[in-house]
């Protein structure tokens, strides 16, 4: 307990020092953790719109999908979805059940004719999924209001202006139908919309799922997304739709959003090597920082170190007391970097600022942090640890020191 | 014998203490004789770049049991090497310490922290309290590294204060203090834990006069008192005709060593 004592109040004998470390792990420490934070808000943001836009929480797909190759499209498609989902949609917590069927194929304008990907969606559907998602309304809208009409399409943005076509338009698309046969649509054009990249907007195409299912000459769909109310039930629902489809007899197998998720996965990546990145080079100069403060410390101390040792104080004790000195320094100054990046946190987050889009994306993105006491915590006792082992090494320093050179320091 | 400032009931105890061990037979004279600290041909040497300092040459002492003894000479004349010597504090080159008939020497300085910490008391020159500490802090603190209870730790820690005259001034840290005040701190710090011997290097000389009279007769007080034994350098000669025994060395020799 003396120890303890002598090392916290050793803190207040140079107090300008000791407040120029607090503040270099304050800021240091406060701005990591709201990097942190508002690289845990994109990556909450990113997992929760590519679940709600491209992957659902799970996918069923034929057993043979993964395994082998097509040799015309669908051949490994869902041929009873409709029994699938009407199994799926009873069970409590899911929230959506919707058919997809990619395609590609040649849209023309009768002047001009572009290569395109499209997707077959259920506009209804595809709303509910996407929620509070960007290219809910606009986009599903247009085929909502459309409801009597099956024989419609909606562009990209770029595509429609590469095609010269306008609302009421007419297309037509032209691709392979299930069987390998050519096959075309005349379709009506009911709008254009956004995506994330420029590149996406140049190409993409939606139409309704039965009129890609009429232009394919099939009945089957590419997959079912499942969605639930709760992106941390993904696990458990795994299991159980796994279970439940293959009590059915269904020959599906079920995939989790993440294993569809590549670019999620990419982004993620990218944020964590950054973040980590950061978070070294910043416990490095509290390293240092703190180190150099204890250091000063001991060589200013070393007459005093000298008595310690001559009444007595064994080594260890010696290196107890400069070790819980550096201690303290990472406990105060953790604990004043948690508040300094909690108000911050709070200020940033209340002030609305929208960041520019990144590089090959069009849209920006609103600056949030999110606080969170589980990173908050770690990042505060990794900072007490790091301040901590940064004072061993002058304290193992004090203790080597001999006690006559210490007593007749000047 | 000739003791400068002593007043009467030091002196009465002092007889009285000397008639016990008399009356006791001789038993307990055999204790008070048996050296506490011998010396024997021991060599201090230092380097200092390609030369070779001696500080300390060929000294062979014995320090016995409840003595007040002073080590005098000159500045350089090897007196705080010496203490260092004693106190455990520093190797001799050749030559053994034998602290209460135990050689020393073939201990490493950090083994001998137990020794430092249980038998050997320090009195610096120049306080060396720890300024974070309250004078009651500071006292307290070798019983802490000693491991005796908190109760007992008040308990002697406040009796020590009452001996010095701190008291009342346990509460406050060591910069409010005067030098009087922080070398009697000092010598409490270095007699609460009833060490084999009190060792204090130049003790009075950061001190005035008065003040360094005051600290002398504080010492030889508790040495009558509670039978402590003290060694002091000094080379003050009002200082060192305050000893019992006085060590006059030169050059790093022992020139006499006897009864003042």
């Amino acid at each position: 307990m003396t120890f303890v004592k002598i090392g916290f109040r050793n803190l207040f004998r140079q107090k300008r020092r000791t407040a120029i470390s607090l503040t270099v792990i304050t800021f240091g420490i406060g701005c990591l953790l709201l990097t942190l934070g508002h690289s845990f808000y994109i990556d909450w943001g990113l997992m929760e719109m590519t679940i709600h836009s491209e992957t659902g929480h799970l996918q069923v797909f034929h057993q043979d999908y993964f395994d082998k190759d097509e040799e015309t499209a669908l051949q490994f498609g869902l041929e009873n979805y409709e029994k699938i989902r009407d199994d799926l949609i009873r069970l409590p917590d899911v929230s959506v059940v919707l058919g997809r069927i990619d395609l590609m194929g040649l849209l023309s304008n009768g002047d001009k004719s572009v290569a395109c990907i499209g997707q077959g969606i259920e506009p209804d559907l595809e709303k509910r999924l996407r929620g509070l998602f960007r290219m809910s309304a606009e986009t599903y809208d247009v085929f909502l209001t459309q409801k009597d009409e099956d024989e419609v399409i909606a562009l990209g943005h770029k595509l429609a202006e590469s095609l010269n076509v306008r609302e009421g338009d007419y297309l037509t698309l032209m691709t392979t139908t299930a069987a390998g046969a050519l096959n075309a649509l005349d379709l009506k054009v009911i709008g254009t919309f956004g995506g994330m990249s420029p590149e996406y907007e140049e190409r993409a195409i939606l139409l309704p799922l039965k009129t890609a299912q009429m232009l394919l000459d099939t009945k089957k769909v590419k997959n079912l997304l499942v969605t639930l109310d709760d992106t941390r039930k993904t696990d458990i629902y795994y299991t159980r739709v796994s279970q439940l489809l293959q009590q059915q007899g269904y020959p599906v197998i079920v995939k989790k959003w993440h294993e569809r998720a590549a670019y999620y996965k990419q982004v993620k990546q990218f944020y964590n090597q950054l973040t980590g990145f950061l978070s070294v080079v910043l416990f490095i100069i509290v390293f240092f920082s703190t180190s150099n403060t204890i250091v000063m410390s001991i060589i200013e101390r070393t007459r005093e170190i000298g008595t310690l040792l001559s009444v007595g104080t064994s080594r260890w004790q010696t290196l107890k007391m400069f070790s819980l000195e550096g201690l303290f320094i990472g406990l105060i100054g953790g604990l004043l970097s948690l508040l300094f990046a909690y108000s911050m946190s709070l200020l940033i987050n209340g002030a609305n600022i929208v960041l520019p889009p990144p590089p090959g994306l069009t849209d920006g993105y609103p600056l949030l942090i999110r606080n969170g006491w589980d990173f908050y915590g770690k990042i505060f006792f990794v900072t007490a640890a790091v301040t901590c082992l940064s004072s061993l090494f002058p304290a193992l320093r004090a203790t080597r020191l001999k006690i006559v050179d210490a007593l007749g320091h000047i | 014998m000739t003791i400068t400032g002593v007043h009467h009931e030091k002196m009465v105890f002092y007889f009285n203490y000397s008639f016990s061990a008399v009356a006791d037979g001789g038993e307990t004279m055999a204790v008070l004789d048996a050296p506490v600290i011998r010396l024997e041909n021991v060599s201090r040497h230092y380097r200092l770049g390609k030369a070779q300092i001696t500080a300390i040459r060929n000294v062979s002492l014995d320090i016995n049991r409840k003595d007040f003894v002073v080590i005098a000479g000159p500045s350089g004349s090897g007196k705080t090497t010496l203490l260092n010597l004693v106190g455990l504090i520093d190797r001799p080159s050749a030559g053994t310490v034998v602290l209460d008939e135990v050689d020393t020497s073939e201990k490493s300085l950090n083994g001998l922290f137990r020794y430092r910490r249980d038998k050997i008391g320090y009195i610096f020159q120049t306080f060396n309290l720890i300024p974070v500490l309250s004078v009651y802090e500071n006292v307290e603190y070798p019983l802490i590294l000693q491991g005796v209870s908190r109760p007992q730790r008040k308990q002697l820690v406040s009796e020590t204060l009452q001996k010095v005259g701190l008291f009342d001034r346990r509460k406050h840290k060591p910069r409010e203090l005067s030098g009087g005040e922080r070398q009697r701190t000092s010598i409490a710090r270095a007699v609460v834990k009833k060490p084999e011997i009190v060792l204090a290097d130049e003790p009075t000389a950061n001190l005035d006069s008065k003040t360094g009279v005051e600290v002398l007769e504080l010492m030889q007080n508790l040495h009558w008192h509670e039978g402590i034994t003290f060694i002091f350098s000094s080379h003050d000669f009002r200082i060192i005709e305050m000893g019992k025994r006085v060590i006059r060395l030169r050059d790093g020799e022992i020139e006499s060593n006897g009864e003042t």
